[in-house]
């Protein structure tokens, strides 16, 4: 009988939506809705439990209502929440030798302006300097690649990072993966990271790299799992981008060089 | 609460007053911070196949204090004597 009642015009959607319905949508909606409630609010729980023993027919409109109780229970609690993990935030951050941070606005825009130059200088890497040595050749792509190294070494923000007296990395605004923040011992270790391994004698001999750089630098490796020590999303894409741009340069200078 | 001896689950309550969600938990939240109410989870380990529901059970306190809202008042609510007519003559 089943079979026959689904061979019928339009069954399928009405099964299908059906089972959206009254199957999966409720369950989704209403841990939808329970992020309204502060993160430990028992109260999540016990929605989600009370979930499963409402009959199916009514639990959609039982999720709806939860909306209303999610709002004028849940959210208030939430938004106090924030407002207090921000306060400690800020306090902390203040307390922190290393912050010099001066207010949320300016490291909201400054956190923005990273999120959106990493899919820009993504795109320029991977299809601009290629489709302009393919298409215009290697007079055109060098000078492209060149600024995109140029952007990587020198301009993406990002975090310096550099290792702290305390054992973390500093959090402070740097631009480019050969800068650091103001600190110039920072922006001495930032550099020195970036020298191969092979090179660093010689570069002892002609430059102020210190031991002390020399050391932190070795010292701050990154431990797993631990935020204060693990390098920043943002430090990963400009290394990466630092390397392909290094290889785009060569690639467009050889193709400039020796044209086939 | 039907019995003050009782264990209920916030669905049972809500089929139990006929008062909706967005009524009924409130009045729960704040019946469990005067005192009224105590909360606990179910045992996982006697359950199968759903997650474990909250429970809400009265205490001496509340059992007290709504015995003395549902007791019956010893005079009239309505007062004796209602005039009719204009407030202002």
């Amino acid at each position: 009988m089943i079979a026959e009642v689904l061979s019928l015009k339009g069954a399928w959607s009405t099964f299908l939506l059906s089972i959206f319905v009254f199957g999966l949508a409720p369950g989704a909606a209403l841990r939808l809705i329970l992020l309204m409630f502060p993160k430990d609010d028992p109260r999540r729980k016990e929605l989600i439990a009370e979930l499963y023993a409402i009959p199916r027919p009514n639990r959609p409109f039982w999720v709806a209502e939860q909306i209303e109780v999610a709002t004028f229970e849940g959210l208030p609690g939430r938004l106090e929440a924030r407002k207090t993990r921000k306060a400690n935030q800020k306090r902390k951050d203040i307390s922190d030798p290393e912050f010099h941070g001066t207010g949320s606005i300016r490291v909201r825009s400054y956190r923005r302006s990273i999120a959106g130059s990493l899919p820009a200088s993504k795109v320029t890497l991977v299809a601009g300097v290629p489709a302009l040595l393919v298409m215009e050749g290697a007079p055109a792509a060098l000078p492209v690649s060149v600024a995109g190294l140029g952007f990587f070494l020198f301009l993406l923000p990002r975090p310096c990072e550099a290792g702290t007296a305390a054992g973390t990395l500093c959090r402070r605004r740097a631009r480019g993966l050969l800068g650091g923040c103001h600190n110039r011992r920072h922006k001495m270790e930032n550099a020195w990271r970036v020298v191969p391994t092979l090179l660093r004698p010689l570069v002892v001999q002609h430059t102020r790299a210190n031991s002390r750089t020399r050391a932190n630098s070795a010292r701050m490796k990154g431990r797993p799992g631990d935020r204060a020590t693990r390098h920043s999303a943002s430090t990963r894409v400009t290394t990466i981008g630092s390397v392909g741009s290094s290889v785009a340069v060569i690639i467009s200078l050889g193709a400039w060089l020796f044209p086939t | 609460m039907s019995g003050p001896s009782r264990r209920h689950w916030g669905y049972d309550l809500l089929k139990l007053s006929g008062l909706r969600s967005g009524v009924l938990y409130p009045i729960l939240r704040r019946m469990l911070e005067e005192g009224w109410l105590k909360d606990g989870w179910e045992d996982p380990a006697e359950i199968t196949g759903r997650p474990p529901r909250r429970y809400y059970e009265l205490t001496e306190a509340g059992v007290v204090a709504l015995g003395a809202l549902a007791a019956p008042s010893p005079r009239p609510t309505q007062p004796a004597t209602l005039r009719s007519g204009p407030v202002f003559s």
